[in-house]
């Protein structure tokens, strides 16, 4: 288990790169294979309640990520140091978990094949 | 073992003494230099001399459209000077700049003598220096890239540029960024590992958590970049049609790798001198930094969103709806965390008393310019605006603000703050106020009026234009600007040569500053500090006056010189305490004849001459050999002596040496330069017209013994590492197995597959498996040396550091190789899958 206090640190937003990836491959690949079968109304529906489904989890992982930083004891000492890392390490999960649900939040009304 | 000590307490022949081991040979001697001082020097101003030729094209670029339907270039040429211009001012200038200024700084602001490898630095330079050097000399010649700074293909590919000119872009380019990588590996140790005592990881400066950032998104946002003119060149050289629709490439294929390093770079070039701003605005304010954590958490933030907004330069290619809305999203919201410092900064000044020196007003041009150009930027995130502004003058003023405001003016701010430590004089005269508003005057007006310009519709990289379209004019009038800035920027230059001429003496720490650069003499020493001290506070709120003199009194840790060894405390990453000392090396032309070699790699590609590239790169090699065989002693040591009653190992005993965690680092970029080849070449499958091809087939059983092999590698070197008895056999296991894997893959890759120039999946399958190919052969000669070692009597089982790098080659190579395997099987079947 990764325990290295910066990389702590960066978990929640490694998280949001994940799901960014994640969507944007899963996104590009089902438009692409629909488009080429030409059943792309039909896919629609489906390829809309995965790409909600990936959005809930990455938003429920980096709440886990920030639930496991805060018992991590790297970061739930009482030293000064202690106390620095878990400050920064709440704010980049806050920020984490803010830019995973505003970025993808689009995959609930936006048009998902159409340029 | 006795130590020969070098030095008694007299402080005079301590610094004699240091001076002796850590200075710079005269003469010749100087090609030898490995001190981060000379060399951070170097870096920067070679910088500026490109920033000057540079601005000479962009005076050249100002005059052509000064008026309509002028003659004063060709197409041609001005296609080679405004490639040329982009092309300076973002490789050759901006970056390394600042990758000079850390390296000059951050040894300083640390508290310690140098960077964790000071031949690296050395060899990053003379790369830098030699590709620059490519890159003027083909301006020169008049066979400079012309496809823009951007390269895109198929403008680019060999079709529509049959010269020698985007070559010399690929490759160039490609070896400057070598010294970029380095800088990377080189900032981001030394920030962790050399420290000065007691300098935990929250005590560190806040310029340090900068440069932490921006290292770390070097390594991440420069692979990309290089793979995407690796493959541009591959396909330019030898037909693998990864970018040719026709052949199941997509030209789009290279505008995501550029700009997967391109707009991150925006960050990479602006941070440092956020970092610089944040260092030196609390000293003019007279107040600490408000809120320290909080743009600590900011920048952390800002790196990862700033890799999520690539596609916003690509937001008229054809994007969906939902893909484009990520994109603008994470652009709109990196404006946070660039407001929560600029908050920052105004609380900060806001608390203080702020004096209004040069370096403030410089930092004020910053905010001002700045602002303007984040607002134009969060419209131009907005897809809709985008769409109309898209390819206008609008986006070169927006560019242009943003980056002369978050770097050129926060630059000068540190010039005019940080020249009096390097030249330890003060100005006497009183240019720099003019200096300063020509500057500011000249850029606003130049940049202001081309968002209008924009806004009518005149588009970017044209080299003429016609009458009565409203767009002479405003034209006209920011041309008159950028001839005034260029007037500004000359002043600034004569403002430089005035204070190195005629500036006067000061005593240490003219600007009352709390960090440690000051507490050294000024110009700095070569060894920067004569011992290293034990700090208790934040490296920002220190007091330079107290403690440099006792630093310099050898009061401090390794205050006594040893065996003439170049010495630094290795601390804990977090606690900041001393774990380990690290012998850094002696000066040596080796970087210099490496980078000659790497040069001639280089030229030999260029030229074509391909039958002489495996000599230049088994020079290349030897030379690396070379550095190992030069390092340290062959014989062990028990830990040593660092002052104040306190012992720690050698850096070569210790549990994490900096050389580890720099291969570790390594092995990052190399990671992302092979995950995005991998995501490359599935984009491909995804996007690319011309999919599938007729036929692949491929010899399965061999690749899967290939990746069998690669991992008999990591068994022996586990072998080697754990009976000492067995460490020749455990190499030697390793060695051949590595041989194995790389010929298997070469085999399949040369003798079995169909033409890789026929279609993009076959030029995929090719790359890849060379790219494990190239992995095999590597980590061969990582076993060859440790049988070498071995052979020579090194103790392995106590010294095992050189066992463990290997180690971590052996593994990283073994998981490329079963990656390999697994791609060429999924897209074999992808392809079946997919086929009519």
């Amino acid at each position: 288990m990764m325990r290295h206090p910066v990389l702590l640190m960066v978990l929640g937003f490694v998280v949001w790169s994940g799901a960014f990836l994640g969507i944007y491959f899963t996104q590009a690949t089902a438009c692409s294979l629909a488009m080429q079968n030409q059943f792309l109304h039909a896919s629609a529906g489906a390829l809309r309640l995965v790409l909600i489904g990936i959005v809930l989890a990455a938003i429920v992982a980096v709440i886990a990520v920030y639930r496991f930083q805060r018992q991590s004891p790297e970061l739930s000492g009482e030293t000064r140091t202690a106390d620095f890392l878990k400050g920064v390490t709440t704010r980049v999960s806050v920020a984490a978990l803010f830019s995973t649900a505003f970025c993808f939040s689009g995959v609930f009304w936006l048009t998902l094949c159409a340029a | 073992m006795s130590e020969k000590i070098t030095s008694d307490h007299n402080p005079i022949a301590l610094h004699r003494a240091l001076e002796r081991i850590w200075g710079t040979r005269p003469g010749w001697g100087r090609l030898a230099a490995v001190n981060h001082n000379v060399i951070g020097v170097r870096f920067m101003l070679t910088a500026l001399v490109f920033f000057a030729i540079g601005g000479i094209l962009a005076m050249l670029i100002r005059t052509q459209l000064a008026s309509a339907e002028s003659v004063f270039m060709d197409a041609e040429t001005y296609a080679q000077v405004f490639t040329m211009h982009g092309s300076i001012m973002m490789f050759l200038f901006a970056i390394p700049f600042f990758e000079g200024m850390a390296i000059y700084l951050l040894p300083k602001l640390l508290g310690t003598r140098d960077l964790a490898f000071p031949r690296l630095g050395a060899y990053g330079y003379w790369c830098y220096l030699f590709g620059g050097l490519i890159l003027i000399g083909a301006l020169i010649g008049g066979v400079a890239p012309d496809s823009g700074w951007f390269m895109y293909t198929p403008l680019s590919s060999s079709v529509y540029a049959p010269g020698i000119n985007s070559d010399i872009w690929l490759l160039g380019i490609t070896f400057v960024e070598i010294s970029a990588l380095s800088a990377a590996v080189e900032i981001i140790v030394t920030i962790m590992k050399i420290r000065a005592a007691g300098m935990s990881i929250d005590r560190i400066p806040i310029f340090a958590w900068y440069m932490l950032v921006v290292a770390t998104m070097m390594l991440v946002g420069f692979p990309p970049l290089i793979l995407g003119s690796i493959l541009l060149e591959v396909e330019r050289a030898f037909d693998l049609p990864f970018f040719d629709p026709t052949r199941g490439g997509d030209p789009l294929l290279w505008q995501h790798l550029f700009w997967l390093f391109g707009h991150p770079e925006v960050y990479i070039i602006f941070l440092p001198a956020a970092g610089a701003i944040s260092t030196i605005l609390p000293v003019l304010a007279g107040t600490p930094l408000a809120g320290y954590r909080m743009i600590v958490a900011a920048i952390v933030s800002m790196a990862f969103l700033s890799f999520g907004l690539w596609v916003h330069h690509m937001y008229t290619v054809g994007i969906p709806h939902v893909a484009l809305s990520f994109f603008s999203a994470a652009s709109a919201l990196v404006a946070v965390p660039t407001a929560i410092q600029t908050f920052a900064w105004l609380a900060t000044i806001a608390h203080g008393r702020p004096r209004f020196s040069i370096p403030m007003l410089h930092i004020f041009g910053f905010f001002f310019v700045f602002v303007i150009g984040g607002l134009t930027g969060v419209m131009l995130a907005m897809v809709p605006f985008d769409w109309q502004a898209h390819d206008t003058h609008f986006v070169v003023a927006h560019l242009h603000y943003v980056l002369v405001g978050g770097f050129v003016f926060p630059m000068l701010a540190m010039a005019y703050y940080w020249v009096p430590h390097l030249s330890g004089k003060q100005p006497v005269q009183h240019l720099s106020h003019a200096a300063f508003w020509m500057v500011f005057i000249g850029f606003n007006v130049t940049f202001f009026f081309m968002h209008l310009t924009g806004l009518l519709g005149m588009p970017r990289r044209i080299f003429e234009y016609p009458a009565g379209f409203g767009w002479e004019t405003l034209n006209f009038i920011s041309s008159m600007g950028s001839f005034l800035m260029a007037m500004g920027f000359a002043l600034v230059a004569l403002d430089f040569i005035l204070l190195f001429k005629f500036g006067r003496p000061f005593r240490r720490n003219p600007w009352r500053a709390g960090t440690l650069e000051w507490a050294m003499p000024t110009p700095p020493p070569s060894y920067n500090f004569a011992s290293i001290a034990r700090i208790d506070n934040r490296a920002d709120l220190l007091d330079p006056d107290r403690i440099g003199p006792r630093l310099a009194a050898g009061d401090g840790y390794l205050g006594i010189p040893r065996h003439d060894r170049m010495e630094v405390l290795g601390v804990d990453p977090i606690s900041g305490e001393p774990d380990q000392v690290v012998e850094l090396p002696r000066q040596t032309y080796l970087p210099l004849w490496t980078a000659l070699a790497t040069g001639a790699f280089f030229l030999l590609m260029l030229f074509k001459l391909y039958w002489l590239i495996p000599l230049a790169l088994a020079v290349v090699i030897g030379c690396f050999w070379l550095w190992t065989v030069c390092d340290g002693s062959p014989i062990d040591r028990e830990p040593v002596s660092i002052g104040h009653g306190l012992k720690v190992p050698v850096h070569i005993r210790a549990q994490i040496p900096p050389s580890h965690l720099a291969m570790v680092l390594t092995l990052v970029a190399n990671a992302t330069l092979y995950i995005s080849l991998l995501f490359g070449c599935l984009f491909l499958w995804v996007s690319a017209p011309n999919w599938p091809p007729k036929h692949v087939s491929l010899d399965m059983p061999l690749l899967v013994l290939a990746a069998v092999a690669s991992v008999l590698t990591c068994v022996g070197n586990r072998l080697a590492s754990r009976r000492t008895n067995l460490a020749t056999v455990g190499n030697a296991l390793s060695l051949c197995a590595h041989l194995l894997s790389a010929s298997l893959f070469l085999w399949v890759a040369f003798l079995t597959l169909p033409a890789p120039s026929g279609h993009a999946a076959i030029a995929s399958l090719f790359v890849v498996m060379i790219y494990a190919a190239l992995h095999g052969m590597i980590g061969a000669i990582f076993a060859a040396h440790a049988i070498w070692r071995a052979l020579c009597g090194h103790d392995e089982s106590v010294r095992s550091l050189d066992l463990r790098i290997g180690r971590l080659w052996h593994d990283y190579s073994a998981a490329a190789a079963i990656c390999a395997v697994g791609f060429c099987w999924n897209l074999q079947i992808l392809i079946a899958g997919s086929a009519p």
